[in-house]
């Protein structure tokens, strides 16, 4: 990790009544795979429109690499992509005229733009698609499109807002493996989205915002530490009595216990091989069983946890 | 009944535009109104007084004469004698004739030798028909008034011999006048043709339009609503706006006409009026179909609505345009209710209707529906087809 | 990077297709209803036909002067009138059946004149011609009844005088001009096509604010100064509008032969000021924030059709009455300020009036143009 790239203290954003960001703070140091994350409406997109100088703000502090980042700091957005949730492209000009007319609004070289835009096409796998209209593209091409259309220019630090929205699990993969390897080029990434498992697959630091509030931040594993529960243990049971609900819940390391809808759920906060243990138990009950799983926790369990909320409503 | 709803979710957020359409429209329609009216002025019409500037530089007894008759039957302009002032002056209507009286002139009149070459110079106003007018007044005059002086008579006597002759006038009876009277009412429902479809199209259609591309982007398609249902919902729910339109502007035309559209004549314009609003909504219902983006509305919606309103006689008379256009403009919709209206305003009252009128209004409104009816077949045929490609 | 963004500005704008289809025809299609309509006008008023009069004699009184009168009239040599003499019942039929214009009755030498219903111009001025013609006789008996019969020198003198219905005007000519008051249709169809170039002002605007579009944001974003993306965007944005309005110029001069009066390049210099006052109308609206983005296609319609009314589409004289009443609103009116240059082109030999009407245009799109760039030049939102 290297120097701060994006530092954001005290910000507050508020329309009208509504505080949309509550003295929000965010260090994103050099080289990181930054996950934003949060429930809809938790203050992500402003975070992020704040901190590009789209979006006036209340109170805060904001600098990229260093420096104060203003509408008017055109160095500095040298050095920024971004690719919004919006698909923002023209409908008039071919997949090559979007990316070449994007790039041409930060490389004014002709020669060094056009190796650019060839290799942000190559860089998305569009190549087959140079001379199609976005009209004719799939959702997920037209993705793709997008994010050529935001790195071309190779910027430092990009921005990709939601990136994955509805979007064929193919493209899906293929963007966040083309995230990956930006990152391994040298661009600090910074990534919003309220699907847990993308932030978990990618980000190497993630935060955790609800309410325009930092709610926790850290690695994944970190973020998971938090929590009490470690594993939770599904099994497909029919008539369990209370009883061997009881004995269930005395198990060690069992912290809480559900069945409903035929479904026994068991909530461990630590402990190995605790699915034999408690298969074992009811076998001894004399009780079959059917489909058994165990689920480790997910970035959806931290946030229940601490906000009472689902992450995805 | 959720398409209908939508409808009105959709137009909510249209009641803006609505508005302002509406306002500027009724601005357009009360300024005509208050133009045409004056212009058509029985009153101003029968005087045909116009603007004269006369430079007399004979100050004869002749020319005397000459500036005292054109004052008693004109107005007289006092302006500069330089070309610049004068044009300026007849550019904005202050002045439409200018009289010029060289010196001299009585004695070149009067004598045996009348050479028409050392005559009055004028300037009239380009296309003026009353202008022409004035000149033949003016060459009468001068012609009786030498026939006198011929005759051997003194200035003042020919003066008044000239006065009296002038006075004879033929006795002209027109039989049976059914003359297309220009009237409050009929000048408000001949501009209301243009008024509606402009009003109805532009407020209208882009709701259809929204709909269609919601629809699409929702693929609601899959629905249970068969195209046929939605396509009569959309169209119920857009008649309501389309007589809410036609219920305005009734109302407007009750302030400016007030007792003569309490007539059965009146009762008739309005059906007219009526039948001419589910047209137009029929024809906002067809282009809707096919047109994707308010831009291409306001063109067509434009275009369709002053091309159909010149061709159909709605700004320039009927009586104005070759008869290949009136012929072709048959076509259009617009023809059939300016047909109707022409008709209504030759009479003060239903029972002076003669049997072809009644055959006039009877084909006008039948027509106008078999237009509306048209048009919206053509608009689901067009709906259908978008659907399934 | 001026030409960059003014390159792909313009393809986006000819390959909207149904726009450009639309922006392109419209004025065309329009001006060739106008002269459709308006081509048989001054051509059928100028047409003289012989009038044809059905001459009833209602008792024995002596028209010799009458038959005279009417032979000298219905000559080839002058044909301003074909007479058939006839009694009541079937003149009365003629009229009826449109075959004759009027019927001329005598009584005691006096004539009186029976007109049906004048639902044509063309008619009405048959029946002022003839009653004219009727007037003229009884005046020029009235003078005859003044000179002694035995005076035949007078007599024969008065009687030539009047036959030779002298015209004592020289009328000079105001202008070199087409003085055809139809033009005044066609200057404000010219007005109304420079004001429909505030869609593409419009559109410009909507492709560069954050919260307009998305397109928007992301120029808002770049490193390109605000200024030039501006410009190059604007200049963009006019083109199209103004290669449109030559267009109109050159169809409705060389293909509809219409003599739009004055030099055609001093009318296409018109045009272009015009387009631009145009482009800066939708610019100045599109770029105010307070109005809905929906409400703003609504209000540029509005203006510029209600700017062509009042700039003289669809009556000809409101732009006199507003100039007698409320002369400032023809100078705020861009519409009424583009006819009035066309119309001074035409009219006056000096550039005067013309230069005048240019210059305001010029300062309207400038003070507009700042208004706009002060609202658009803005890169951070309230909210977007």
């Amino acid at each position: 990790m290297g120097a701060s790239v994006i530092t954001v203290e005290n910000l507050v954003k508020r329309y009208k009544e509504l505080i949309a960001l509550d003295h929000f703070n965010l260090d994103i140091k050099e080289g990181e795979i930054f996950g934003l994350l949060g429930p809809n409406g938790s203050g992500k997109t402003t975070t992020m429109n704040c901190i590009l100088s789209l979006l006036k703000y209340d109170k805060g502090v904001i600098k990229i690499f260093g420096k104060e980042m203003k509408p008017d700091s055109y160095e500095l957005k040298k050095d920024i992509g971004v690719v919004m949730q919006n698909v923002a492209v023209f409908d008039e000009l071919t997949v090559y005229e979007n990316v070449d007319y994007f790039c041409g609004l930060y490389i004014k070289d002709k020669a060094t733009r056009k190796q650019y835009v060839e290799e942000a096409i190559q860089f998305v796998d569009l190549e087959k698609f140079k001379k199609f209209y976005p009209k004719k593209l799939s959702g997920g091409l037209l993705r793709r499109l997008n994010i050529a259309c935001g790195i071309a220019h190779k910027p430092k630090l990009i921005f990709l807002d939601e990136p994955t929205v509805a979007v064929d699990p193919q493209s899906r993969n293929n963007i966040l493996e083309g995230i990956v390897k930006l990152n391994k080029n040298g661009a600090t990434i910074v990534y919003t989205s309220h699907y847990m498992e993308e932030v978990e697959q990618i980000c190497t630091r993630i935060m955790i915002m609800d309410k325009g509030k930092n709610i926790t931040q850290g690695t994944a594993a970190e973020l998971k530490k938090m929590i009490r529960n470690t594993e939770t243990i599904h099994i497909e049971i029919l008539n369990l009595p209370d009883s061997v609900i009881e004995k269930i819940k005395e198990l060690t390391h069992v912290y809480k216990v559900e069945y409903a809808e035929n479904l026994l759920k068991v909530f461990y906060n630590g402990g190995k091989h605790n699915l034999i243990k408690v298969l074992d138990l009811l076998s001894k009950e004399d009780l079959s069983f059917g489909r058994v799983y165990s689920e480790l926790p997910t970035l959806n369990d931290v946030f229940l946890e601490i906000t009472g909320k689902e992450l995805r409503d | 009944m959720q398409v209908f709803k939508t409808y009105f979710k959709v137009s909510k957020k249209h009641l803006g535009a609505f508005f302002i359409y509406t306002t500027i429209f009724i601005v357009l329609l009360s300024v005509f109104v208050a133009q045409r009216k004056e212009e058509s002025d029985p009153a101003a019409f029968q005087s045909s007084k116009i603007k004269v500037s006369i430079f007399d530089h004979d100050q004869s007894d002749l020319s005397t004469s000459l500036v005292s008759f054109i004052s008693e039957n004109h107005n007289i302009v006092k302006i500069d004698e330089d070309l610049k002032s004068i044009r300026d002056k007849m550019y904005i209507r202050d002045v439409e004739y200018v009289l010029i009286i060289p010196e001299g002139f009585e004695k070149k009149l009067t004598s045996t030798d009348i050479d028409p070459s050392y005559g009055l110079e004028a300037y009239k106003f380009p296309g003026s028909v009353s202008a022409t007018f004035i000149q033949s007044q003016i060459n009468s005059f001068l012609n009786i008034y030498s026939s006198y002086t011929i005759l051997g008579y003194d200035a003042n006597t020919a003066n008044e011999k000239t006065l009296e002759t002038l006075s004879l006038e033929t006795e002209a009876n027109v039989s049976a006048a059914l003359e297309e009277k220009i009237s409050v009412p009929h000048i408000y429902y001949t501009i209301i043709c243009y008024i509606l479809v402009s009003v109805i199209v532009m407020c209208i259609a882009p709701i259809i339009i929204v709909f269609n591309k919601e629809e699409l982007k929702n693929r609601t398609n899959l629905s249970c609503v068969s195209q046929v249902k939605r396509n009569l919902s959309i169209a119920a729910a857009s008649l309501i706006f389309t007589l809410l339109i036609f219920l305005l502007f009734t109302v407007i035309s009750f302030f400016m006409a007030g007792n003569e559209m309490k007539t059965g004549i009146g009762a008739l314009r309005i059906l007219n009026t009526f039948v001419n609003s589910i047209v137009c909504l029929s024809f906002a219902f067809m282009i809707a179909t096919f047109v994707t983006n308010e831009n291409q509305l306001t063109f067509i919606a434009n275009f369709f609505g002053l091309a159909s309103s010149f061709l159909c006689g709605v700004f320039v008379g009927r009586e104005f345009l070759g008869k290949a256009v009136v012929n072709f403009s048959k076509i259009l919709p617009a023809y059939w209710y300016m047909d109707v209206e022409i008709a209504l305003s030759k009479y003060n009252n239903i029972s002076q209707f003669t049997e072809s009128t009644t055959r006039t209004l009877t084909y006008g409104y039948v027509i106008q529906i078999l237009f509306a009816i048209v048009m919206f077949s053509v608009g689901m045929v067009i709906s259908k087809s978008r659907k399934s490609a | 990077m001026f030409l960059h963004l003014y390159k792909y500005r313009l393809k986006t704008i000819i390959r909207s297709k149904v726009d450009f289809f639309w922006v392109l025809l419209f004025p065309l299609l329009l001006g060739t209803c106008f002269y459709t309509a308006f081509h048989n006008l001054t051509t059928s008023l100028e047409e003289f036909k012989t009038i044809p009069v059905a001459i009833v004699c209602e008792d024995n009184s002596d028209l010799t002067f009458f038959k005279e009168y009417v032979k000298a009239l219905s000559s080839d040599e002058n044909n301003i009138i074909s007479v058939t003499y006839t009694n009541a019942g079937e003149a009365q039929t003629l009229l009826s059946d449109k075959k004759v214009t009027g019927i001329i009755t005598l009584k005691k030498s006096i004539p009186s004149l029976t007109f049906q219903d004048s639902d044509s111009s063309n008619k009405s001025i048959s029946q002022s011609i003839l009653k004219e013609l009727m007037d003229s006789y009884l005046q020029s008996m009235d003078i005859l009844s003044n000179v002694d019969v035995k005076d035949t020198g007078n007599m024969i003198a008065v009687i030539n005088h009047l036959s030779n219905n002298a015209d004592y005007i020289i009328e000079r000519k105001l202008t070199n001009g087409n003085t055809d008051y139809m033009l005044d249709y066609y200057y404000s169809l010219i007005a109304m096509t420079c004001m429909f170039g505030c869609y593409s002002g419009l559109s410009c605007v909507n492709g560069l604010k954050a919260d307009l579009s998305a397109q928007g944001m992301r120029k808002c974003l770049s490193s390109t100064k605000r200024l030039t993306l501006i410009l190059g965007d604007f200049f963009a944005s006019c083109t199209f509008p103004i290669l449109s309005n030559i267009i109109l110029i050159i169809y409705l001069k060389y293909i509809l032969k219409i003599n739009l009066g004055g030099n055609v390049l001093l009318i296409m210099a018109t045009t272009v000021v015009g387009s631009i006052i145009g482009v800066c109308v939708g610019l100045f609206v599109g770029a105010i924030p307070t109005i809905k983005p929906g409400a703003k296609n609504g209000i540029l319609t509005s203006l510029s059709l209600l700017s062509s009314f009042l700039s003289g589409l669809m009556v000809a004289g409101i732009k006199y009455k507003i100039e007698k009443v409320l002369p400032i609103l023809n100078k705020l009116n861009p519409a009424a300020v583009i006819t009035d240059a066309l119309y001074s082109l035409n009219i006056y030999d000096t550039y005067h009036q013309y230069i005048t009407c240019i210059s305001i245009l010029a300062v309207m799109s400038v003070i507009l143009c700042t208004l706009s760039y002060l609202m658009i030049r803005r890169e951070s939102y309230a909210s977007i």
